[in-house]
């Protein structure tokens, strides 16, 4: 791969890293943070990236995979001492201050929350970042079959909660 | 206004069977305020896709970052480096002295040509003197003239002998 | 300032190398090939020396300073007490065969031959192997930039 530049290369990934890790956290404060490792340990590792095809996937790669970290980490932390999880306020999914007034799309908001890591990661990558199943595939590191099922049982998870409400109200 | 196809690419989204290109028609659609009833209830999920793809992070974000590089940058970090990565500023110098070379071979080419277009092309630190003074030197130049002078007759009274009326040796070498 | 440094003392040894690299005289390849088995010895006038012995000569030899005017160098190949080789005659005519493209033979006479190397309208080289026994081998090299008329010339001398 090219030299590196962090301003023109990276640098403009930060937004994308940033969702990716929101989703995955839910947490704003954590994101961030976890955008700005993802950045700094490419930046600092950019001379052993001769391999690399994609720097997006690349990153986007390295950000999940810190954001899980965290995950797991805070999810330990929260876990009382008969291993039951208890309620961690800070953990709780907030919604982007835009949507505080729109009630339908906190909804949406909380509904994703509550998919599995995967298929919340693989939902965020397809529906809101538009990649290919070959692109999540990579990024994910798994087969595209794999993103295909995992995508197709979040997408129908959906439709129920959504056919749910249509019949029985909110 | 028939949405049949829009119900169709619908059916197919919750399959998997939609590409990126349909997936972003779905969302165009359901942007415009006005949808049809029986379609109404997934308009959130549409628009929620549209909303998070424009979150972006704060704008003193990109200062943070840039001087938390710029700070591990200063100081020198051991990192691993692989051999050829380990020569690379050998490369340059020897791109360097390659070029600095091929400039001075072909100044002292021109030089030499502009001088001397032809003749002379030995080297002239190559020889070491056997004699101490001129005088000896010069001795010893006749002596060699006067050998080769011999050479030179006894080999032209030869060719001059062997082509009958020939002009001389300076033919033979033609 | 490192690689700096680095590349100078390349670009040196770089020029060195070319230098060393410029032609070489046919007497002093002889030696160099043969001088230190046969115990040969070689008499040089070098081209600075040569350049001191042009004003010496007087107007008396207006030939003499011609010729001299156009020769470099000199180099005289011969044997010495210790020398026990007797085929360095053919050596040295095997030498100029190997060599054929850069010297031309002259003229050839009983234990002598002559050849030339010519660049453009000089005669750069004028080489003369003569040995009608082991014990008067020599072979003479003279380099400069000589012309039709250091033949004609010398033969005035």
């Amino acid at each position: 791969m090219k030299d590196l530049d962090f301003r023109y290369d990276l640098l403009p990934l930060k937004d994308k890293l940033f969702r990716l890790a929101y989703r995955i956290t839910l947490h704003t404060a954590e994101a961030e943070d976890i955008t700005q490792d993802t950045l700094i340990r490419v930046w600092n590792k950019r001379h052993e990236l001769e391999d690399v095809r994609s720097l997006e996937a690349y990153c986007l790669t390295v950000c999940r995979n810190l954001a899980n970290d965290r995950r797991e980490l805070s999810e330990a932390q929260n876990l009382s001492l008969d291993g039951t999880p208890c309620d961690a306020p800070d953990n709780s999914p907030e919604a982007d201050s835009r949507m505080e007034h729109d009630e339908r799309l906190q909804w949406v908001h909380r509904l994703l929350a509550k998919l599995p890591e995967k298929q919340r990661t693989i939902l965020q990558l397809r529906d809101i970042e538009g990649h290919s199943y070959r692109e999540i595939a990579d990024i994910v590191g798994v087969s595209e079959e794999q993103v295909k099922v995992n995508l197709f049982r979040a997408r129908r998870w959906i439709k129920e909660q959504y056919e749910k409400i249509e019949n029985y109200g909110l | 206004m028939d949405y049949k196809y829009i119900e169709q690419l619908l059916e197919r989204y919750w399959d998997c069977e939609t590409s990126v290109e349909e997936e972003r028609i779905l969302r165009d659609f359901f942007a415009q305020a006005e949808v049809p009833a029986h379609l109404a209830a997934y308009k959130s999920l549409f628009d929620y896709q549209r909303a998070e793809a424009q979150v972006s992070l704060s704008e003193d974000f990109e200062a943070r970052l840039l001087a938390r590089v710029e700070q591990a940058e200063t100081p020198v970090c051991a990192r691993r480096l692989t051999l050829s990565r380990r020569l690379r500023p050998l490369y340059r110098a020897a791109a360097s002295v390659a070029i600095v070379s091929l400039l001075g071979l072909a100044a002292q080419h021109s030089f030499e040509r502009s001088a001397a277009p032809e003749g002379w092309d030995y080297s002239a630190a190559g020889y070491s003197d056997s004699y101490n003074t001129p005088e000896a030197a010069l001795d010893s130049c006749i002596k060699v003239l006067e050998f080769v002078q011999d050479g030179l007759k006894t080999a032209s009274a030869d060719s001059a002998r062997h082509s009958a009326g020939d002009a001389g040796f300076s033919k033979i070498s033609e | 300032m490192r690689k700096l440094t680095l590349i100078a003392l390349l670009a040196l040894l770089t020029v060195t190398v070319v230098q060393a690299q410029r032609e070489q005289d046919f007497a002093s390849r002889f030696m160099s090939l043969y001088g230190e088995d046969a115990a040969l010895s070689c008499n040089t006038v070098s081209p600075t020396m040569m350049g001191r012995i042009v004003p010496l000569t007087n107007d008396s030899l207006p030939a003499l300073r011609q010729v001299l005017s156009q020769i470099k160098s000199i180099r005289v190949v011969m044997p010495t007490a210790e020398t026990h080789m007797p085929d360095l005659m053919d050596k040295a005519e095997q030498l100029a065969l190997n060599n054929r493209r850069r010297y031309k033979p002259y003229a050839e006479t009983e234990g002598r031959s002559i050849y030339l190397r010519k660049r453009g309208k000089y005669v750069v080289e004028f080489v003369m192997i003569a040995g009608k026994s082991p014990n008067d081998f020599a072979v003479v090299s003279i380099t400069g930039n000589m012309t039709e008329s250091f033949f004609s010339e010398l033969m005035k001398i």
